[in-house]
């Protein structure tokens, strides 16, 4: 966000020009300046945030915009994490579902299964999120939707192995509650535990 | 898409206003819509309307959805931040941008189509919230772009382009705004500038919603034998109400008027209007009056013009009714804007 002072020392203000090729343009707000002033057309625009219906123009603007996109990884908010220090089982969700998740992680450490909880505050993912999922073998993935939304980005855009992940999915249009996680937490791991024993 | 860059050069002896500046200060883009059009003529106005204000240009904030209407706020005071939203959603972003920047003047510019169609539930709302902006209508009952449609401001038996009678009721935004308690009613013609330019400037005076029905014929589409928005059909049926002049703080009053004919009101600026009854029956301050007459005429045939409404005493904006802070909330530090996770713990705590 650029300042009065600011402005007024540019010879001209563009928009959308990435002067320190980070991909994040200045921004000025109304008020300030005559300078500083740009209109957000409904229409495609150039770097100058001139109309444009150029291709090479606009490719350019596509190209900038996926750099800021990468730069983004480092600026978001971290995710929360609560570790037990102890436990290589984790459990990752958002924000809607931290209630549910604190409740299910007290019931469950009372029953000798201790869980790592990541609650993921922003996309795209940062460094912390890639490292969570390295450091446990085993990660539930808690999300209230029918389709793994969640799951389907982190395989998408980490390293995480598939077979590491374990979907806990909840869509009946009722908030979720602690018991579903404890009960697919313990299933899981009891199928896994019969299964070790088979070999 | 065509384009041209105005020319940069200017005459040296074009008039200045208090702060400096020329009429060309406050211009915009170079307009790419039909020669002739009514649109044109509004973005003339509202820039001489400006200027004559003496508002810097970057002290205003303009606003649109889409159509053809909705490009004219690239064409006028290019050193103001504009916003060209989704189509219909333009009292949604003038409401958003306001509530964050209460110091600004708003000027959003629709259409008949943006307004009384695809947002006709946004335009309803702003009024009802008493957003503090100037809403300007350009109204020519057709969809000018995408080639000549009914718009839902078509009167009925108002004819197509090619002929065809349009027989569904028109929505009226004068009447509609009425309806929902608009403190500053509004209709003027894009071809009457002596008309508009005090309206506008008024209605960006006015503290609260102010809303202007600009009847702007397209030349295209909508501007044939038959058609009751045409420049002649217009100019025929052109029935002006009420004449507003627009008195400057500080200005010494020296028009003269009759005993009786003038209604002056108080600016909260500290400018005056002052309204010249040009039907003697006509009360520009009594909603329900107000109302009879303008549907009245309607079924007539005649476009009553002029500041057909102006709430007595004053409503409370959209920023009164919240009580929101006296300081702009984007000036607001974002700690106390956003106290926090544990700011919302001592919240709850309250109540356990």
């Amino acid at each position: 966000m650029l300042t009065k002072e600011e402005i007024e020392a540019l010879p001209k203000f563009h928009r959308y020009l990435d002067k320190d090729d980070d991909g994040i343009p200045s921004r000025t707000l109304p008020g300030v300046s005559p300078k500083g002033a740009y209109f957000t057309r409904g229409s495609g625009h150039n770097q100058y945030g001139g109309y444009t219906e150029d291709s090479a123009e606009y490719q350019v603007v596509m190209e900038r915009l996926l750099r800021k996109f990468k730069q983004a990884k480092t600026l978001v908010p971290t995710p929360v994490i609560e570790a037990t220090g102890t436990s290589d089982i984790g459990l990752v969700a958002v924000g809607s579902s931290r209630g549910a998740v604190n409740e299910a992680r007290d019931i469950l450490a009372r029953r000798g299964i201790p869980i790592d909880y990541m609650r993921i505050k922003a996309f795209p993912f940062t460094k912390e999120v890639e490292a969570f999922m390295a450091a446990h073998d085993k990660i539930f993935v808690v999300e209230q939707n029918r389709d793994a939304q969640l799951q389907s980005l982190l395989t998408l855009e980490t390293d995480v192995p598939k077979s590491k992940l374990h979907s806990i999915l909840h869509y009946s249009g009722l908030p979720m509650t602690s018991k579903e996680i404890v009960e697919a937490v313990i299933a899981e791991l009891a199928t896994r535990g019969a299964r070790s024993c088979r070999h | 898409m065509s384009f041209i860059n105005k020319p940069k050069v200017r005459h040296p002896d074009l008039p200045q206003n208090e702060l400096g500046l020329t009429r060309r200060d406050y211009e915009g883009a170079m307009s790419t819509l039909c020669a002739g059009c009514g649109h044109d003529s509004v973005t003339s106005s509202i820039t001489q309307a400006i200027w004559e204000l003496n508002l810097r240009p970057e002290q205003l904030a303009k606003l649109s959805g889409i159509g053809c209407s909705s490009k004219t706020t690239a064409y006028f005071a290019s050193g103001a931040h504009g916003f060209n939203g989704v189509h219909g959603r333009m009292p949604s972003i003038a409401a958003g941008a306001n509530a964050a920047n209460k110091d600004l003047h708003y000027i959003g510019v629709s259409g008949d189509g943006d307004s009384l169609s695809i947002g006709f539930g946004q335009f309803a709302h702003a009024i009802r919230r008493n957003v503090n902006m100037l809403y300007i209508c350009e109204n020519n009952g057709v969809y000018g772009l995408t080639k000549g449609q009914f718009s839902a401001s078509a009167d009925i038996g108002t004819k197509s382009k090619k002929g065809e009678e349009n027989r569904q009721a028109p929505v009226d935004p004068c009447l509609a705004a009425l309806s929902l308690g608009g403190s500053f009613i509004a209709r003027s013609f894009s071809g009457d500038r002596e008309q508009l330019v005090p309206l506008i400037k008024a209605g960006l005076m006015h503290k609260g919603f102010a809303m202007i029905d600009v009847i702007s014929p397209c030349v295209t589409f909508n501007d044939h034998v038959g058609s009751t928005k045409s420049y002649e059909f217009t100019r025929e049926h052109y029935h002006e109400a009420v004449h507003t002049d627009y008195i400057p703080p500080r200005r010494e009053i020296t028009a003269s008027y009759g005993a009786g004919e003038v209604l002056p009101v108080q600016m909260h600026d500290g400018s005056q209007l002052r309204l010249r009854k040009l039907d003697k029956d006509y009360d520009p301050n009594h909603r329900g009056k107000a109302f009879e007459y303008l549907r009245t005429k309607l079924r007539q045939g005649e476009h009553v013009t002029g500041l057909i409404f102006l709430a007595p005493g004053h409503d409370p904006d959209m920023h009164e009714m919240l009580h929101t802070t006296d300081v702009p909330l984007n000036q607001v530090p974002y700690e106390q804007l956003h106290p926090g996770a544990a700011g919302l713990a001592s919240i709850l705590k309250r109540y356990a």
